[in-house]
């Protein structure tokens, strides 16, 4: 008899489907979707070698309504089987555009019920999101087009969120992937995304696994993105740029197309006019931000200022260091304009160099310079560069910029010429006290550090 | 010429040699057609030669035209024999309907009646219209973002909030992850595989330049694993102590209320011309002796570091010490194979040696039982072998002579003149031999152990090991139950009788080997000395209570000898009465450090 204790405060894998009466595929998936993992009793009651999961999670999954859902999907799963069998295929198609769908939002409520919880829970879903965005589709993987042109939308937003909001601190260029950390809300989030080459997809992989996480995390992140947006008054979602899309622009083709400033001027004007009761002022209003709109470069930069400023209180918050350290940020490679050379990954190098406050051109489609243009003034590139290298520029090799973005100085560029080996690209996640141990570059940039201050 | 057969079927003929007559009734010749060898000739011959089919019938070859092989290829595949053109229309209108009916199939009744389910869609969203509503059917695919975090509110907590636990977030990236990593991160072949788990593939190979790293193959396979973590994981929340190292140490007294200690060189004896080996000092606290390298001892005076004598002798005096019975007045010396005793009043002077003029006619090797001099107030033991050391008993009568390293340890006996061969042919090395304070028990110090021998009994009593350390020197505490030992590594080992045959404490004190530790004869101090030219002052208090440990405080390490040769301090001695220690360096002099007051 169980009384009181661990026994009933715990339940083994099986017990828990007989309870909800499920199959193991579809436990397994609702586990995933609601966030529900095994526990650790301290006595393991049933055997060493069991599942255990809390009564808890396993109430909670019941009053799901997703059950239900799922209950109701597999019967009409039943129904369009059975027309198939039939051979009556017109009414599998309609039974298929008819399929029954269900949204997650309730569920990214309920797992993150504030803001900040979700953005503290950001940084798989990022990751997964970036490797899905350069997945292959494959049918035989189960790997649909749509999931993976959804992720790569959802992660160029979240980018292009990041680039306008100067919200980057740290690179790091990894034989894995590429390492970025953001900071949002005053949230640390990090992320890894592969190099920019074909992927394979490995045979010992359960695909459908993966899909079901980045089922969740694509509605978390659209969410996510959707919040982050309007607090800005950006539009949502962002305008792309569809000659650059098409030739596959990336990052560099979703224009930050504000929402429309009429929503959120008039917004205030209707107020204003609601308490006088006058239609003069509106117009009177209107005409105003028409004249500064107009108004040429100084209206521009005070709107740019404002925007920094903005940006800076929204990432770093009241806390003087982290301000200093974003004003840093934003303002690194202002006035630096980088062309960026074929063989560089120009995604990345975009993304850097934008959320620093630099320029950017490439070779091809909707380049805002030319590659001779004279106000270049930095030139990545990758192969050895003899004899092509004008001097007014400097020419660099594309861990220039991840060091100079992650030390917040302009490293001398003598040591990052193309064509030589580059001094050691350090991590930027490693504090001093952790590792015990200072390499030499890194005493040489610290120096750095100090005399730029 | 045609063939006439008309509707004749064609096997008729297969077996004549006309085909069909004229119309003058005369038989038409059949053609005369090639054998295989020159049909075989034309295929090579001619190119066309594939299009070329016989018929039968006609009795002709026909030669296919490009139209021809379409049709046929067109027939063949399934399709319509002719394509629609304007003159396959034309030839079409020619042909009654009645003739091709065939060839069309039945439009099903279906496909003139209205679709039911679009008939009730079209109902649906005309109801809907009506109800003002946008239907199902008309929205578009596109989902609309919708704000689920209307306003920030920190009063707001999930429902799970007890037992909920967050994933644990993956570890970030080390400089060894780096595509261009530190020299020093970089992995060679030569490293032993597997040394740092799964980091060892990633840093196999090096890049010199982003655009030569290629794609990571195992991206997928780590997401995947991780995905596996997040949902098949379980998770415990497990409370990591964070403790700091200092937090752990006890709480050790100041060194200020632990006074007095020698802390502050005071004094210095100089005079010796060579390494100061050995020191020792008379029960009264007086006279301080001190044998050197230079052969020759001095006798000092303590409160004025004055040198009263010099003895001079043929060879190294490896050690010096006093007999502690106070009205004998006596010390030993160990010279070479001799033990000297020697009157402390007499004059300087050099001082004569058996081993020197006896060697050449002497039987002691042979009888290997020493051999007793007496010489104008001085007594001179012979021994078979080199000695390095005398300890002596707390009467004054006997003492113990061994050498360091050796195998043997003989006592004498100054009253009557005799020696005896205790411990012989001894495994170890023996390191240091002592006299119990005031039980008949005899403790042997070896490289590996120390043993506690009951002398009465002529039994083992106890064996005392401190794991795999050499041991180089011992000292026992006046009270007799703790003794200290010193290591070649540096470190000091303290045991207590009473408790156990493990050292109580270890002390990693010194860089290199202990050459020697002293107890204080009254107060709670020792002391060690070291290769490594300091001297360390510590506190032992031993506690006659039995449920108090003993209690050891660092108090203080010296540093005013100078190393020189790697050898750094030989040998220490406490004051008697006073806080005062010696210290005999290999800098050729003796130090006297004081307490502060």
């Amino acid at each position: 008899k169980v009384k009181g204790g661990i026994a009933s405060r715990y339940t083994t894998r099986n017990q828990a489907l007989n309870r909800l009466q499920l199959k193991l595929a579809d436990f397994r998936r609702l586990c995933i979707l609601k966030g529900i993992h095994p526990r650790e009793p301290k006595k393991k009651f049933k055997g060493q070698h069991k599942t255990y999961y809390h009564v808890k999670d396993i109430n909670f999954l019941a009053h799901e309504p997703l059950l239900e859902k799922f209950r109701d999907l597999r019967s009409y799963e039943r129904k369009i089987k059975r027309a198939r069998a039939k051979k009556a295929y017109h009414a599998v198609d309609r039974l298929e555009e008819k399929k029954p769908k269900y949204g997650l939002d309730h569920l990214v409520k309920e797992r993150y019920p504030t803001f900040l919880d979700a953005l503290r829970d950001l940084d798989d879903p990022l990751t997964l999101a970036h490797l899905f965005a350069v997945l292959p589709a494959d049918k035989r993987h189960g790997i649909p087009a749509e999931v993976l042109l959804e992720s790569r939308k959802l992660s160029l937003e979240f980018q292009s969120y990041v680039t306008k909001m100067h919200a980057l601190r740290k690179v790091f260029i990894s034989v894995k992937g590429i390492y970025y950390q953001a900071v949002v809300h005053g949230q640390e989030i990090t992320w890894l995304t592969p190099h920019a080459l074909a992927q394979t997809l490995p045979e010992d992989v359960d695909y459908r696994v993966m899909l079901t996480f980045l089922d969740f995390y694509t509605s978390m992140l659209g969410f996510v993105n959707y919040k982050l947006y309007f607090d800005q008054g950006l539009r949502y979602p962002p305008v792309l740029d569809t000659r650059l899309e098409d030739a596959a622009g990336g990052i560099v083709a979703s224009a930050q197309a504000k929402l429309t400033e009429s929503r959120l001027a008039t917004l205030s004007d209707k107020l204003a006019q609601i308490g006088d009761g006058e239609v003069d002022e509106e117009a009177e209003a209107e005409a105003a931000l028409r004249a500064e709109r107009s108004d040429g470069e100084d209206g521009d930069d005070v709107e740019e200022e404002d925007e920094l400023e903005r940006a800076i209180s929204l990432s770093a918050g009241g806390d003087p260091t982290a301000r200093e350290d974003a004003k840093l940020c934003a303002t690194l490679f202002k006035g630096m304009v980088c062309f960026i050379q074929r063989e560089c990954p120009r995604d990345m190098m975009v993304f850097i160099i934008r959320s620093f406050g630099g320029e950017v051109c490439w070779e091809g489609e909707g380049s805002p310079y030319d590659e001779s243009d004279g106000g270049v003034t930095h030139h990545v590139c990758d192969r050895p560069m003899e004899g092509k290298m004008l001097a007014q520029r400097e020419y660099v090799v594309p861990q220039w910029v991840c060091d100079c973005a992650n030390w917040r100085i302009l490293i001398p560029c003598a040591d990052y010429r193309p064509g030589i080996v580059p001094p050691p690209h350090l991590s930027p996640f490693v504090s001093k006290d952790d590792e015990g141990y200072t390499p030499d570059y890194q005493a040489t940039l610290e120096k750095l550090q100090m005399q730029a201050k | 010429m045609e063939n006439t057969t008309g509707d004749a079927p064609s096997e008729w003929y297969r077996e004549e040699e006309h085909i069909g007559y004229d119309v003058d009734g005369r038989r038409i010749s059949k053609r005369r057609w090639n054998d295989s060898i020159e049909n075989l000739l034309h295929t090579i011959d001619d190119p066309s030669y594939w299009r070329k089919v016989f018929d039968e019938k006609e009795d002709r070859e026909i030669s296919l035209s490009r139209a021809h092989v379409e049709l046929i290829q067109r027939l063949r595949s399934g399709a319509f024999p002719k394509s629609s053109s304007s003159s396959d229309l034309k030839h079409e209108q020619n042909h009654g309907i009645a003739e091709v009916a065939w060839q069309i199939n039945h439009e099903p009744k279906r496909r003139f009646i209205p679709s039911k389910w679009e008939a009730k869609l079209v109902l649906r969203i005309v109801r809907a219209l009506r109800a003002h509503a946008t239907p199902n059917a008309l929205q578009s695919n596109t989902v609309e973002q919708k704000m689920i975090w209307e306003a920030e509110d920190a009063s707001q907590r999930s429902t799970r909030d007890h037992t909920y636990l967050p994933a644990q977030k993956p570890k970030k990236p080390n400089h060894a992850d780096s595509y261009n990593p530190p020299f020093e991160y970089q992995i060679n072949d030569e490293d032993a595989p597997g040394t740092n788990g799964h980091d060892n593939h990633a840093t196999r190979t090096l890049f010199n330049a982003l655009r030569r790293v290629p794609s990571y193959s195992e991206f997928v396979v780590e997401r995947f694993q991780r995905c596996l973590d997040l949902y098949l994981c379980p998770r415990v929340k497990k409370h990591r102590l964070h403790v700091r190292p200092q937090d752990i140490l006890p709480p050790l007294p100041s060194p200020k209320d632990l006074k007095p200690f020698p802390s502050s060189n005071c004094l210095k004896f100089t005079g010796h011309e060579d390494k100061v080996l050995s020191i020792a000092i008379d029960h009264s606290g007086q006279w301080l002796l001190s044998a050197s390298e230079d052969c020759s001892i001095r006798k000092w005076e303590i409160s004025s570091s004055r040198c009263i004598s010099v003895w001079r002798f043929r060879d190294i005096v490896k050690s010096v010490a006093w007999c502690p019975s106070p009205m004998a007045n006596t010390f030993s010396a160990c010279v070479a194979s001799d033990i000297v005793l020697l009157k402390s009043t007499r004059a300087s002077g050099s001082v004569p040696l058996l081993s020197s003029h006896h060697s050449v006619h002497s039987k002691v090797e042979n009888s290997k039982l020493p051999e007793w001099k007496e010489r104008d107030g001085e007594m001179i033991v012979h021994l078979a072998s080199d000695v390095s050391k005398v300890t002596w008993h707390k009467k004054g009568d006997y003492f113990a002579s061994f050498m360091i390293g050796g195998n043997n340890v003989m006592i004498h006996r100054m009253s009557r003149r005799t020696s005896q061969l205790i411990f012989r042919d001894q495994k170890f090395p023996i390191q240091s031999v002592m006299f119990h304070p005031y039980r008949p028990f005899m403790l042997i110090c070896t490289r590996t152990c120390v043993y506690l021998y009951d002398l009465n009994k002529q039994s083992l009593i106890k064996k005392l090991s401190s794991g795999n350390q050499t041991l180089s020197c011992m000292a026992v505490h006046p009270g007799g139950d703790n003794l200290i030992i010193g290591t070649d590594l540096g470190r000091l080992a303290w045991f207590d009788l009473d408790l156990a045959t493990s050292p109580y404490k270890v002390m990693a004190t010194h860089a290199s080997a202990v050459k020697g530790v002293a107890f204080h004869a009254k107060l709670p101090l020792f002391a060690s000395v070291s290769d490594d030219a300091t001297t360390q002052v510590f506190h032992g208090m031993v506690h006659a209570e039995l449920d108090q440990n003993t209690l050891i405080v660092p108090l203080k390490i010296l540093r005013y000898t100078s190393e020189s040769n790697c050898d750094g301090v030989f040998d220490c001695v406490f004051h008697p009465t006073q806080p005062w220690l010696f210290t005999a360096g290999a800098d050729r002099s003796i130090l006297l450090v004081c307490d502060d007051n």
